[in-house]
């Protein structure tokens, strides 16, 4: 078995085994604790309603922030409109999930997706650097903020560097997917969650806040 | 450099020579042992842990964005002031013993156990350094509740016995007495009867049966007894069946800022019995921020069923009858800036009503930027005005709030919350600033317009 065998096929399942299970523990954990009743009389707004709206108003209003801060919220935003590009976009990734759920769509061309792909890194390099300067984040950063950074920006440059290399050498491959695969088992422990939890976060939030009639 | 030196450096960049912080300050109640501090803190912090907290405290991506919106940070740009720090022992403890990997993080002590010393300095950021204004909740991208978490964590913290001394004193002077302030029933009645005399106003006590219970907070009833004539003249002009109950005069509610849920519990059933005694319809609540929150949004959960009667913060009720046209106001010439509470405002959802008041006494309300659901708060709230040890750092924070008000150009600042016109008034103090902070509710009873 080549290395890229190993990284696309065993290391993969095991991965998604891990990512899936991983993920499903954390949610369902989290969804079977008690449930806070809140029996004051709500002032008259849709609870649910106002939920939902958290979930989608928070992503665009981001209430009284001083302008110091709105960089890097840029940065935060291109680092995952460029990384959706990238991971949705790229010919060899719609490939691989036609191969296994019959399901594709067209790419962006190469020289698109390379760019997406660099500036996807300079975000990455720009959370770096921030992280290591500022000192509220030099505070905050643990174990998980820095594993976290470093497995999605390997996984970014080791497809940057086999897309470029296309043809010549497997192993750059199989490298990328194994660092996928070290992603997919991080995933559930670590921050990424986020892209989970989000959701639950926002909208409990927004329930609370819709109950009271305070501004979503 | 001698050890001393090092141990307590001297602070030669201020006009006053000196030694800041020479130790971390903590206070200590009873005398338990340390490790049975660390374990009562633990247990009850965890006792709140539901689906909506636990979520908050697995979703924190450690962006920082919420130190932006807290003005202990932006004044004082010490990273140790991040609302989501604050909390970060109680994050520690809850993904060791109660998350979803607790098993891994004990066995292979990725986190570790909390330790004494670790809730002796977090005292300092959970109560003096927290007024639990919820403005970081606003900004969070997760859109955690920060201030909700805070709230929780007191629980713990009060019962390991670290809590600020003034603030526990104060607190268990109100479990004890009734009033935090020394404003008890006897008091509280001598009170009543001077502003009844002052306002030329009948006002009710312990009336039998009445369609409104109003409270007062002890701060009014000591410090701004006009609140007391105002509120008795406005509703005796309306013609309401009204009265205030000695059981249950008081609406503050320290036992809840403090962290102990047991006296915020009997502070809250005092006015829910009284209500209930009485018949009210509607409990009015005073110019108190925290009160609001501790019976309007709390107060069910300490009945353990919905409350039942209404509930009205006094600048809820008095647009209500402005708007309706039952109450009529002269029409004030005045500048003026309005300070949201908090816990009215941005918290309780109730940010419309004082200005419906204000436009009907046709003020010329100039609005401080930024201002309503967005204001910074005054930095009294959460019981950190009683903690004197934190008045450096409150006068400091206060500094925001000179800067906001003068960029409005008023001189009168209008607020709907006794502790935050304290707060405010100490701080004017402080600083001989010239502005002066006033109550609503007293303007609208000093312009009522005669029929």
């Amino acid at each position: 078995m080549t290395l890229l065998e190993f990284s696309s096929g065993p290391a993969l399942k095991v991965s998604i085994v891990i990512f899936v299970v991983g993920a499903a523990w954390r949610l369902i954990y989290l969804l079977r604790m008690k449930k806070r009743v809140d029996l004051s009389e709500p002032r008259g707004g849709n609870e649910v309603l106002g939920g939902l709206w958290m979930i989608a108003s928070r992503s665009i209003n981001h209430g009284p922030l001083s302008d110091s801060i709105k960089a890097p919220i840029a940065n935060a935003y291109l680092m995952h409109l460029v990384l959706a590009i990238v991971i949705f976009a790229a010919e060899a990734h719609i490939e691989l999930v036609e191969k296994t759920f019959g399901l594709g769509w067209s790419a962006l061309p190469h020289i698109g997706i390379r760019v997406a792909t660099c500036v996807l890194l300079a975000t990455i390099a720009v959370t770096i650097y921030r992280r290591l300067r500022h000192p509220v984040l030099r505070l905050l950063s643990n174990f998980d903020d820095w594993f976290s950074l470093l497995v999605t920006g390997l996984v970014v440059a080791t497809g940057l560097i086999s897309a470029m290399v296309e043809g010549t050498d497997d192993t750059l491959l199989a490298v990328h997917i194994l660092s996928f695969d070290l992603l997919l088992i991080w995933f559930p422990f670590g921050k990424l969650m986020h892209a989970f939890l989000i959701f639950g976060s926002r909208y409990s939030t927004g329930v609370a806040f819709a109950h009271k009639g305070a501004r979503l | 450099m001698s050890d001393v030196t090092q141990k307590h450096p001297l602070e030669t960049d201020k006009a006053r020579f000196g030694i800041k912080k020479p130790a971390a300050r903590f206070d200590l109640q009873g005398d338990m042992s340390d490790d049975e501090r660390v374990a009562k803190a633990m247990e009850n912090f965890a006792k709140d842990i539901n689906r909506t907290t636990a979520t908050y405290m697995e979703s924190c991506m450690h962006c920082g964005v919420c130190a932006e919106a807290c003005h202990y940070y932006t004044q004082t740009k010490d990273p140790k002031y991040t609302p989501v720090w604050k909390l970060e022992i109680f994050k520690q403890a809850y993904k060791r013993e109660a998350g979803p990997f607790a098993y891994f993080y004990k066995l292979f002590n990725l986190k570790k156990e909390v330790t004494i010393e670790q809730l002796e300095e977090w005292q300092e950021l959970l109560y003096d350094s927290c007024t639990m204004c919820g403005r970081c909740s606003m900004v969070c991208p997760m859109s955690i509740d920060i201030a909700t978490l805070v709230g929780q964590a007191r629980h713990g913290m009060f019962k390991a016995g670290l809590v600020p001394h003034e603030l526990h004193a104060v607190a268990e002077r109100a479990e004890m007495e009734g009033s935090p302030l020394g404003a008890t029933a006897d008091v509280f009645e001598d009170r009543a009867e001077w502003m009844a005399d002052e306002h030329d106003t009948e006002v009710y006590i312990n009336k039998e049966k009445a369609d409104i219970l109003v409270t007062m907070s002890s701060i009014e009833i000591m410090k701004y007894p006009n609140s007391i004539g105002a509120t008795a003249k406005i509703l005796n002009t309306l013609g309401e069946s009204w009265t205030f109950r000695t059981e249950g005069y008081e609406a503050t509610n320290f036992g809840m800022m403090s962290g102990n849920v047991e006296w915020q519990k009997h502070s809250t059933m005092k006015l829910i019995d009284a209500a209930i005694a009485c018949g009210a319809k509607l409990v009015i609540l005073p110019e108190c921020g925290h009160a609001y929150g501790a019976l309007r949004w709390q107060g069910a959960a300490m009945l353990g069923r919905p409350l039942p009667f209404k509930v009205m913060h006094i600048s809820e009720y008095l647009a209500d009858v402005v708007e309706s046209g039952r109450l009529k106001v002269r029409k004030v010439n005045q500048k003026v800036t309005f300070h949201d509470p908090c816990q009215v405002s941005r918290r309780g959802g109730a940010t419309k009503a004082p200005r419906i008041v204000m436009d009907a006494l046709g003020v010329d309300l100039k609005e401080m930027t930024p201002g309503a659901d967005d204001n910074w708060c005054c930095g009294g709230g959460g019981g950190v005005v009683t903690i004197h040890r934190a008045d450096e750092l409150r006068y400091k924070v206060f500094e925001l709030k000179m800067e906001q008000v003068a960029k409005t150009g008023a001189d009168t600042v209008l607020s709907t919350c006794s502790n935050c016109r304290q707060s405010i008034n100490d701080a004017k103090e402080h600083f001989q600033w010239d502005k002066n902070v006033e109550s609503l509710l007293e303007l609208v009873a000093d312009n009522i317009a005669e029929e």
